[in-house]
């Protein structure tokens, strides 16, 4: 812990941590071009990892044509805010993407990220990059059980040492000797596995709430004692892709930029790649303008939330979060929490089951956790002290009416 | 029995306009501040929203007495060593002497004006350290102000340039481990110091108003004209 | 002769311990060597904060669980006489999201976790299409979901007393085209609902499969069935010897085991099988009482009753979009009370059986917060003479891979088992 607390105090002063700088100059991005052509050359004369699916080849059977795969290739390209001129490069390194292995593991979790990435959600096309990658190992997914599983995973950590992703649904829980999770025949805590799984990946990327910050399992009272990956893995190139379920478009991105680069996004202070981190839910929400104009939802289903008023005073949590969800939108682009008149959680920042509370205003939440925090709410807590100071004053100057005048009495005598 | 004053200069024009800046920076941020942390009063629904801009109006008379603000604290902060008036700073250095002028206008204040033994013709070590406890309330304002008003320049832009945002993450970044790891937990400190600079503010006028009455050396015009009365002789 | 084993591909993972005696399953041990503690979390918040945090309980089931965690406040509210008013139309928009979650997860359940395993009994190697098969109907599905939920999984557009969202006609069309998409994918590979209700295609093919496995001869049920909620899909109660009978929610009992993070559900004293067979028999429903009966309560029902719900969710959630009255309020909440206390309990019928969510609520903060998982009532361990309804059925399984394909009948999912 006091290491966590060396490093934070390091970070104090740090200003690289939030900005974004999507114009770094032409000689940067043509640099940049010329060492992705090469290293996407590499990528192609290596062999093709895992189950060998052919991007081009699946995209045709889904009656996708060539024009939608380069408008998907074109979209990607500004999401991970690189220049138009990057287009073809992209859509080459998503169909060598398969020679990216992949290894993911479920830790402690409610398999949501799972969910989200490979089964339901997701504009199709990243769904369908998503799916040539490699996956060389997945415990919901893959079709082995048992030894068998366990036997998979070993020969793929040998095969593709120091090469493979690995990413990590879940929360780590280090209560009881880490007890709260184990897996595998030998019962080896997710703490262990994770490191040993870690050890030899180039990176690993955590997934969703839980594996960034320790999620809901590390909510107060954290009766498991759980902590995001980013709390035990020291040494590797660490990604954290929050938000509860994450967005499946951003796990390509950080996916496809690694393809195409060799290389991580540029991360903001909590690891969060900047494309999809960099920007406040708030500053492209689309009730926006109600938020400037004052108006605002005042209860669930008043004239307001018919009006697709501002939900800021409903709890949104908008103006405290970066996500690129009021960009992208979940489920096929289809809508968001903010679309269906729910503000924001705020889910991609940290400590958000407990800090960022529900949906009550945020000037008049209960807004610290159950345990180790002042149950009142600010607003009750300051007028508690401008009270106390006014009854001292009060007192004050009660007893100086009466004892002050006695005073200037003897004096005048 | 006639009593004979000497009237006696304890603040210079440019130190009032200063105050009285800050009072009503102060008392704008508040009233504009709990609006943005709550909106309490409602716009009428029938306005189109371009007509409106509530919001925006409370955010923008915010920043505007943030910057006002801002500006007067690095006088304020400049005028602490180099005022050619009085070096607040002087009263600061915990020596035998200030300490002892501390605890005697704490007594004066607890005894009810029963004890004074220093000098009141000039700003006396205790309201020193007060009013530097203001500004130390005001920076962590300013500071975890700006952090919570560059989270809306994330891009690096800004209409003066982009060193202003880069300055802003430089100076502020801080606030957010400080407070606690979140940027939830800087709006919560920017909000609970509001309630403390309430507190403050009310001791103040308070005890200003206390002095004058039971000092009897006319301390309230001080921040008006400028001067106060002492007795002649002392 | 003793051999142990280990099983994964269950959503999250259990081990799993089988008993061989000549050749045949002789007992089977499922532990959850894992929790996160949800129920402690949640205690000490303020109530509404469930409706953020129940839902995590699960990335698979979260909108049931959300859902449960909602009628709990609106059950508490009711007997404390809080008034508020659930609008027809904020009863069919939950409805449809209801229905939606449950047919994606009975689809994903048929094509990803039952068919591979049949396949596997078969010694015949698994497609490779199957995943693609059931994601096409499931993005289909979660995304009408989405229309009105804001995202699944996780959504959180409830609140007491109605719905957050205001959903326009074209939303309400958008979502029914999906339906219908989703429609056609099922009457192409699964049922022909021409004439009558028939197993076509990849239904068609697991009945072969299993027929082929001589699966459909022994039994690998359980004759006490329960569905404890009333919903717009199916009705409570208690299926036993035949007979259905009401349900008593006094009834329910939980206990804590030892040697697993899971606690067990029991009803009255018996271990109950809940799920989508359970809800068919206790509703009658005329095509599973027929195989039911000509199967004695195989595998066969138990896998055919789960996809043929999803079937009638579909035309369900088709009625409830077309019901859906877009000048009506969506949330009608008429409480200005500050601090609330209450006790209450909610119950949904989620895709693997009954789900339970219980609150006691004083001046606004959960003071006890407890949750009855479905497979808590399916996966209960019992004793040696009074084993629980999957461990019961495993018995006489003539292979391990016999032995998961009826554990997976039942659809272990620790996810959420364990909290």
């Amino acid at each position: 812990m006091a290491e966590a607390r060396d490093e934070s105090i390091k970070k104090l002063f740090d200003a690289k941590s939030a900005k974004v700088d999507t114009n770094k100059g032409e000689e940067y991005f043509s640099d940049l071009y010329e060492s992705c052509k090469v290293r996407i050359g590499e990528l192609k004369d290596m062999p093709i990892a895992g189950r060998g699916v052919d991007l081009r080849k699946a995209l045709e059977d889904d009656g996708f044509e060539r024009r939608d795969f380069l408008k998907w290739a074109s979209a990607t390209t500004a999401m991970l805010m690189l220049p138009a001129s990057f287009t073809p490069l992209v859509a080459e390194a998503a169909e060598v993407m398969n020679r990216i292995p992949v290894v993911w593991i479920e830790l402690s979790d409610c398999a949501g990220n799972s969910e989200a990435l490979l089964r339901s959600d997701g504009p199709k096309i990243d769904e369908i990059v998503l799916d040539i990658i490699s996956l060389e190992f997945h415990e919901t997914l893959q079709a082995a059980a048992g030894h068998q599983a366990e036997k998979q995973l070993e020969e793929a950590l040998e095969l593709f040492k120091g090469k493979y992703i690995l990413f990590v649904e879940g929360a780590i829980p280090l209560g009881i000797d880490g007890n709260f999770g184990t897996i595998g025949a030998k019962a080896e805590t997710f703490k262990d596995h994770l490191l040993r799984l870690a050890d030899g990946a180039a990176a690993v990327i955590a997934v969703g709430a839980c594996a960034t910050y320790g999620g809901i399992p590390a909510a107060a009272p954290n009766p498991t004692d759980a902590v995001g990956v980013m709390d035990l893995v020291k040494g590797k190139p660490i990604i954290n892709i929050p938000a509860c379920p994450a967005n499946p478009a951003n796990m390509v991105g950080v996916v496809l930029h690694y393809a195409l680069t060799g290389s991580v996004p540029e991360l903001d202070s909590l690891l969060r790649p900047k494309f999809a981190f960099g920007y406040r839910i708030h500053d492209n929400c689309e009730r926006r303008a109600h938020f400037d104009a004052g108006e605002y939802v005042e209860e669930w289903g008043d004239e307001g939330a018919k009006n697709n008023f501002c939900l800021y005073k409903m709890g949104c949590k908008g103006p405290m979060t970066f996500n690129n969800c009021s960009i992208i939108r979940y489920n096929e682009a289809v809508n968001w929490p903010i679309g269906v008149g729910r503000g924001c959680i705020g889910c991609s920042e940290p400590d958000f089951w407990d800090k960022y509370a529900y949906e009550r205003p945020m000037a008049n939440a209960h807004i610290k956790a159950p345990t180790g925090g002042v149950e009142k709410t600010v607003d009750e807590f300051g007028l508690g002290l401008l009270t106390a100071a006014g009854i001292g004053i009060g007192i004050h100057a009660a007893a100086s009416a009466i004892a002050g005048k006695k005073n200037s009495d003897e004096k005048d005598v | 029995m006639k009593t004979d004053y000497k009237k006696i200069e304890r603040m210079t024009p440019a130190m009032r306009i200063i105050h009285w800046a800050n009072a009503i920076c102060m008392i704008a941020a508040i009233i504009t501040g709990l609006y943005i942390a709550h909106p309490y009063y409602q716009s009428f629904i029938a306005d189109g929203a371009v007509d409106k801009y509530v919001m925006a109006w409370n955010r923008w008379a915010h920043f505007i007495s943030a910057i006002i603000f801002d500006v007067t604290s690095i006088v304020v902060a400049y005028l602490y060593f180099f005022s050619r008036f009085e070096k607040p700073y002087k009263k600061l250095i915990p020596n035998a002497k200030n300490v002892k002028e501390f605890g005697e206008v704490i007594l004066n204040l607890l005894t009810l004006n029963r004890r004074k033994r220093f000098d009141s013709t000039h700003s006396d070590s205790f309201n020193t350290v007060y009013f530097t406890i203001f500004h130390l309330l005001l920076f962590f304002m300013l500071f975890t102000g700006l952090q919570l008003y560059v989270h809306g320049l994330e891009s690096g832009e800004s209409s003066i340039g982009t060193w202003w945002p880069a300055l802003l993450h430089i100076s502020t970044d801080w606030t957010i481990p400080v407070t606690g790891g979140t940027l939830m937990d800087v709006r919560i400190a920017h909000h609970i110091t509001m309630w403390l600079i309430v507190v403050w503010m009310v001791f103040h006028i308070y005890y200003q108003i206390w002095r004058t009455i039971f000092w009897e050396e006319g301390d309230i015009a001080i921040v008006i004209g400028g001067s106060k009365f002492v007795k002649d002789g002392k | 002769m003793i051999k142990k084993d280990i099983i994964e591909k269950i959503e999250g993972e259990a081990d799993v311990v089988f008993t061989q005696k000549n050749g045949l399953i002789k007992d089977v041990n499922l532990t959850f060597p894992y929790m996160r503690g949800v129920e402690s979390i949640l205690e000490g918040r303020d109530y509404r904060d469930a409706l953020v945090i129940a839902p995590r309980v699960c990335g698979i089931c979260s909108h049931s669980h959300l859902i449960a965690a909602v009628h709990t406040i609106e059950d508490g509210m009711r007997r404390e006489k809080i008034k508020f008013t659930l609008s027809d139309k904020a009863r069919h928009i939950r409805d449809f999201a209801i229905a939606c979650e449950l047919i994606q997860n009975h689809i994903k359940w048929f094509y990803l976790t039952i068919l591979p395993q049949i396949y596997k009994v078969n010694h015949l190697e698994v497609p490779n299409d199957l995943i693609k098969k059931a994601s096409k109907a499931t993005y289909a599905i979660t995304k009408a979901m989405a229309i009105f939920t804001g995202q699944w999984p996780h959504a959180s557009y409830v609140v007491p007393g109605g719905v957050s969202c205001d959903p326009s006609y074209v939303e309400i069309m958008q979502a029914k085209a999906l339906v219908d998409e989703v429609l056609e994918l099922v009457r192409a590979s699964l049922f022909d609902d021409t004439k009558e209700i028939r197993a076509i295609g990849d239904l068609h093919r697991a009945l072969e499969m299993l027929q082929r496995a001589d699966l459909l001869s022994t039994s690998h049920g359980s004759e006490h069935f329960l569905a404890l909620a009333d919903t717009f899909f199916s009705k409570s109660g208690e299926y036993k010897g035949a007979t259905r009978f009401d349900v008593d929610i006094k009834k329910v009992k939980e206990s804590q085991r030892e040697d697993s993070k899971a606690k067990e559900a029991l009803y009255g004293n018996d271990f109950v099988e809940v799920g989508p067979l359970a809800r068919a028999l206790i509703n009658q429903d005329a095509i599973i009482m027929r195989l039911q009966k000509e199967h004695s309560g195989n595998i066969w029902s138990r896998i055919f009753a789960r996809v043929y719900e999803g079937y009638v969710l579909l035309l369900k959630a088709k009625e409830a979009l077309e019901s859906i009255d877009v000048s009506e309020p969506s949330c009608v909440l008429e409480h200005n009370k500050k601090d609330i206390s209450f006790a209450g309990i909610g119950i949904v019928e989620a895709a693997r059986g009954s789900l339970i969510h219980e609150v006691v609520v004083k001046d606004n903060h959960i003071h006890t917060y407890n949750i009855i998982t479905p497979s808590q009532w399916n996966l209960s361990r019992g004793s040696a003479d009074k084993k629980g309804v999957a461990r019961a059925s495993v018995v006489g399984a003539r292979s391990k891979e016999e032995a998961y394909l009826i554990l997976r009948s039942f659809d272990l999912c620790s996810v959420c088992t364990t909290q």
